[in-house]
């Protein structure tokens, strides 16, 4: 008898919850967004994507009305169970999600099936490029007085990365194709963090990174950056120049897009990539970056789309010469 | 009944197993000593050789102590055990029902069913539990933290 | 002096305490609940910093931070079910102690105890040492990351007091699950079997919580049948360990803070290795070494004291050389960048005040951490009060939610069940778990760095020799390592000699 009444209880409970659940998202109407939009990000809390996606949508509720955005953070599988899930999610603007400029590397390296070519991007908040950053008491002050260095000492310059097949090593290995130079790749898998406590305690001669993770260092006249590999000088560091105006067409970015799945509908896409210009061109979303740091990039829809898919292009050949066994 | 001569025969042999295949399988991969990084299998080949090591260790010290090990016993088939039993088979069902139907409903049919294993009859005590642990949660994770649980299968 | 009279008075408004006492026991829940990390208590509090003005947020985080590595030790005492893994060692003597020894109250008294002992510590050394410390800590290339890695381990033979071999297999277990997923290193993908989930690797705060949580409540499910139910009424005379005890623990206490302190400031490193260096330390200089594992006071004190003070020590990288410490400090620099402030060397001479603000944040975190320990430590007794037939279900529902949360991830889930069902039967036949664990967190640590190693010695293994304080290290891990094996047959070799030397006398 108990047990009966127990059961009937727990059905009706269950009943309950289904329902309650349900009516939120079956109200809907023509107007989007009628409900919470998810944003999968493929990388822990706390990381540089994470922080990027992060401020990106808290200023671009302000400027969706209606819209709520709710983050979650996918990291499994290096990032490819959260891109695989954005892709893979109902075309509605309901899921939107972040990818990281290893979409535009992993095909290649048989690591995912994804290509930029499954996604709709809307905006790129970030593009970070590589830079060559050497300690201040380094014995040399420009690119070619650091190329002149490595051939003097073919194989002893240690270079510091994120990982071998990550997008510094794989900056690195284009250096030294550019230049023909060898050097020596040190990885160091936690990141920024333990490549700028290397540099400072002088256990490696240079890296080839996001000049961002180590502004405070360059600020305090600890390290020097010697070139940065982007299209245009950067705007937290006009002094450094390009590799492009030396005469060296590199350039190589991290890049964190905002996308939507492929088949999105067109008028949900402009109405989010017209939210993302709008927030993007804003001062204080400018000044949440660049407080920490970073150089905040403003490159939406299409613009976007196209430098998604012309990496993918470039990491082909990049790739193919680095063998990841 | 179990005993640790039994168990420790059980566990070498399983942990020989595993070391042989973590050798077999890290040897495809590259291990290239002398000259710079010893290569990505170079690890996981000195583990599976270790473990193949110590599991031939264990194996050999069990022998040695046959009679000490055999005295030491634990229980695997009494009531109690499996009762334990029965709770894997509600967690593998719980598992799926989270899968399918989401965390609430699945949460909602999981407590009520434990408690009723542990021989709790008092609906009300059952009800009381199921529900605040449930509304605890909800507000710690869904409202404090913003944190999704799993959403039913045809929500997402 | 006036730079410091400055951060007192912007340390001390109403706002800015209430930010500093919310984060402590938001930090404090996060911590005991398995699942949720530090580093992800602060990321998903770090919007709620824009609300206030100046240091009342970073103020916040701080609280945040002391308080979830404490927080970590209330589970694991009680529950034998450690919510961070810096608190895994602190299960070893603290759940003997709440359950065999009944008293509860004593060892949550000891752990906090130890725990704001260490955080003050290192708060001190931190105002202190900053200096001196982050150069010494500069020092550590990839031999000396090695080096403390298997430090690291060889607690292994000492937690695994059934059955070494057993222990070690499962310390090697434990490290090549860290082996699973793409090779940081070379790139390549290891042991995936095609599989996209294990491309990542498989995280280890679901395997934490299946082998400790999981499997623990299916122990009680199996303890508590037809067990008549028994009220158990556990009532406290006293929340503060007495004043044997704390002359029992002092040493214990002085000797894991330095290591804390230490290990914090070397960058990349964190409170799960303080904790099981401290721990292996102290039963090595312990006297009463055979009372380890049995609620030893020492043993619950040593790795609480190790862990609270990474606090300070994280810091002081960050804030002399502006290189985050751990992943918990990391999301502060981001945190201190948007309040307008920039760690690193420039920090001290163009915003001092700040500097010091920060500093007494610290300890006050610290302390509050400790008052709020110390008067909720009855609260958190009523625990153990709850029947089991309520408990039980209960952490069930969160240990599958914590799995969940961790990685929003479903997979992670599963693997929490499969070790929480394997975990039962290992605990029957005296596998030590702990050594698993162990092994997996300190797998990459120790693996990278070996070949890191080897890749700036062009292959020459020398490298480890040449190093000093690598082969330091080194040699201490093997002493540690091998002590156990060794230590009885030369006692026995030693005890021998005095049996002859009284024969022949």
């Amino acid at each position: 008898m108990e047990c009966k009444k127990m059961a009937a209880l727990v059905l009706a409970g269950a009943m309950a919850v289904t329902t309650m659940t349900g009516c939120g998202s079956a109200g809907g109407s023509d107007k989007y967004p009628s409900k919470d939009i998810s944003v999968i990000i493929p990388k822990a809390a706390g990381g540089g994507t994470d922080t990027a996606a992060r401020g990106l949508i808290q200023y671009m509720k302000e400027n969706l009305e209606g819209a709520n955005f709710v983050a979650t953070n996918k990291p499994d599988g290096g990032g490819v169970t959260g891109m695989v899930e954005t892709s893979a999610a109902k075309a509605d603007g309901y899921t939107l999600g972040m990818v990281t400029v290893e979409l535009a590397m992993f095909p290649w390296q048989d690591k995912c099936q994804v290509t930029p070519e499954d996604y709709a991007a809307i905006c790129a908040p970030i593009a970070a490029p590589a830079a060559l950053i050497v300690p201040a008491d380094a014995p040399y002050d420009s690119v070619d007085d650091f190329v002149a260095y490595c051939k003097e000492n073919p194989g002893k310059v240690q270079v510091g990365n994120s990982g071998m097949g990550a997008i510094w090593h794989v900056a690195a290995v284009s250096f030294e194709k550019e230049f023909d130079v060898e050097l020596k790749h040190i990885p160091y898998p936690n990141g920024s963090a333990d490549i700028a406590a290397a540099l400072t305690g002088g256990h490696i001669d240079a890296t080839i990174a996001d000049p961002s993770s180590y502004k405070s260092q360059v600020d305090a006249g600890e390290m020097k950056i010697l070139g940065i590999m982007s299209e245009e000088r950067s705007s937290i560091y006009p002094d450094v120049p390009t590799f492009k105006e030396m005469g060296h067409d590199m350039v190589i970015r991290a890049w964190a897009s905002l996308v939507a799945p492929k088949d999105t509908p067109e008028e949900i896409l402009t109405q989010l990539r017209d939210a993302a210009k709008t927030t993007c061109e804003s001062d204080e979303f400018k000044e949440y970056f660049e407080k920490q740091g970073i150089d905040p990039q403003c490159i939406i829809g299409d613009d976007c789309q196209k430098m998604m898919e012309d990496d993918y292009a470039m990491y082909e050949d990049l790739l193919k010469d680095i063998e990841t066994e | 009944m179990g005993n640790m001569k039994k168990a420790n025969y059980i566990i070498s042999v399983i942990m020989l197993l595993i070391g042989v295949g973590i050798v077999a399988l890290a040897s495809s991969l590259k291990i290239k000593l002398g000259e710079g990084d010893p290569g990505a299998g170079f690890w996981p080949m000195m583990l599976g050789v270790l473990i193949i090591v110590f599991s031939v260790c264990l194996l050999f010290s069990t022998i040695k102590n046959k009679e000490k090990l055999e005295a030491k016993a634990f229980t695997i088939a009494t009531p109690a055990n499996i009762r334990v039993y029965i709770l894997f088979g509600i967690i593998i069902l719980f598992c799926l029902i989270l899968y399918f139907l989401g965390f609430y409903v699945g949460a909602l049919l999981f407590i009520p069913a434990v408690m009723y294993l542990l021989e709790v009859r008092s609906v009300k005590k059952i009800v009381l539990t199921t529900v605040i642990t449930l509304a605890a949660i909800y507000v710690l994770f869904g409202m404090l933290l913003n944190i999704t649980l799993p959403a039913p299968i045809f929500m997402r | 002096m006036s730079d410091i009279l400055t951060a007192l008075g912007n340390v001390f408004t109403i706002g800015n305490l209430a930010g500093l006492i919310f984060g402590t026991g938001a930090g404090i829940l996060i911590g005991a609940m398995p699942g949720l990390s530090v580093n992800m208590g602060i990321a998903l509090l770090f919007p709620l910093t824009f609300a206030f003005q100046g240091v009342g947020g970073i103020l916040m985080l701080l609280g945040i931070y002391c308080g979830a590595i404490y927080g970590g030790s209330i589970s694991a005492i009680l529950l034998k079910t450690p919510g961070t893994p810096a608190s895994v060692a602190t299960t070893l003597d603290g759940y003997p102690m709440a359950t065999k020894l009944k008293q509860p109250g004593r060892a949550l008294g000891l752990s906090t105890f130890g725990s704001t002992f260490g955080g003050v510590f290192s708060a001190i050394c931190l105002i202190i040492f900053s200096p001196m410390l982050a150069s010494v800590a500069l020092k550590f290339s990839k031999p000396e990351y090695f080096a403390l890695a298997v430090f690291g381990l060889s607690i292994i033979t000492s937690v695994s007091s059934g059955s070494i071999l057993k222990g070690l297999l499962g310390g090697f277990i434990g490290l090549f699950i860290a082996t699973i997923g793409i090779d940081n290193l070379s790139g390549s993908v290891r042991f995936s079997f095609g599989s996209t989930y294990l491309l990542g690797g498989i995280s280890f705060v679901p395997i934490l919580i299946g082998l400790f949580a999981f499997s623990q409540v299916l122990q009680s499910v199996e303890d508590c049948y037809k067990e008549k139910y028994v009220k158990t009424d556990v009532k406290l005379t006293r929340v503060f360990p007495t004043w044997e005890d704390l002359k029992r623990v002092f040493i214990t206490l002085l000797r894991s803070s330095i290591i804390g302190t230490f290990i914090g400031c070397v960058p990349g490193t964190g409170g799960d290795i303080a904790s099981f260096v401290s721990y292996d330390q102290a039963k090595r200089w312990s006297k009463y070494k055979d009372n380890f594992g049995n609620g030893e006071p020492e043993g619950i004190v040593a790795p609480e004291a190790g862990n609270n003070s990474v606090s300070g020590g994280a810091m002081i990288p960050m804030l002399t050389l502006g290189i985050p410490g751990d992943g918990a400090t990391a999301i502060m620099l981001g945190a201190l960048m948007v309040q307008g402030m920039q760690p690193g060397p420039l920090l001290f001479k163009e915003q001092a005040s700040s500097v010091y603000a920060i500093f007494i944040g610290l300890l006050l975190a610290n302390i509050v951490m400790g008052l709020m320990g110390f008067s909720l430590i009855r609260v958190f007794v009523k625990v153990v009060n709850i029947p089991k037939e309520i408990l039980i279900p209960i952490i069930f529902t969160l240990t599958f939610v914590g799995a969940y949360a961790y990685n929003n991830s479903m997979n992670d889930v599963f693997v929490m069940v499969f070790c929480g069902f394997l975990g039962y039967f290992m605990n029957k036949t005296e596998f030590s778990m702990s050594a698993i664990v162990i092994g997996i967190i300190l797998g990459s640590l120790a693996e990278t760095n070996f070949r890191g190693a080897l890749t700036m010695s062009d292959g020459k293994f020398s490298i480890f020799l040449t190093h000093p304080i690598c082969a330091v290290f080194l040699a201490l891990a093997a002493i540690s390592l091998l002590s156990p094996v060794l230590g009885p047959a030369v006692r026995k070799l030693l005890g021998k000699d005095k049996a002859k030397q009284e024969t022949e006398a």
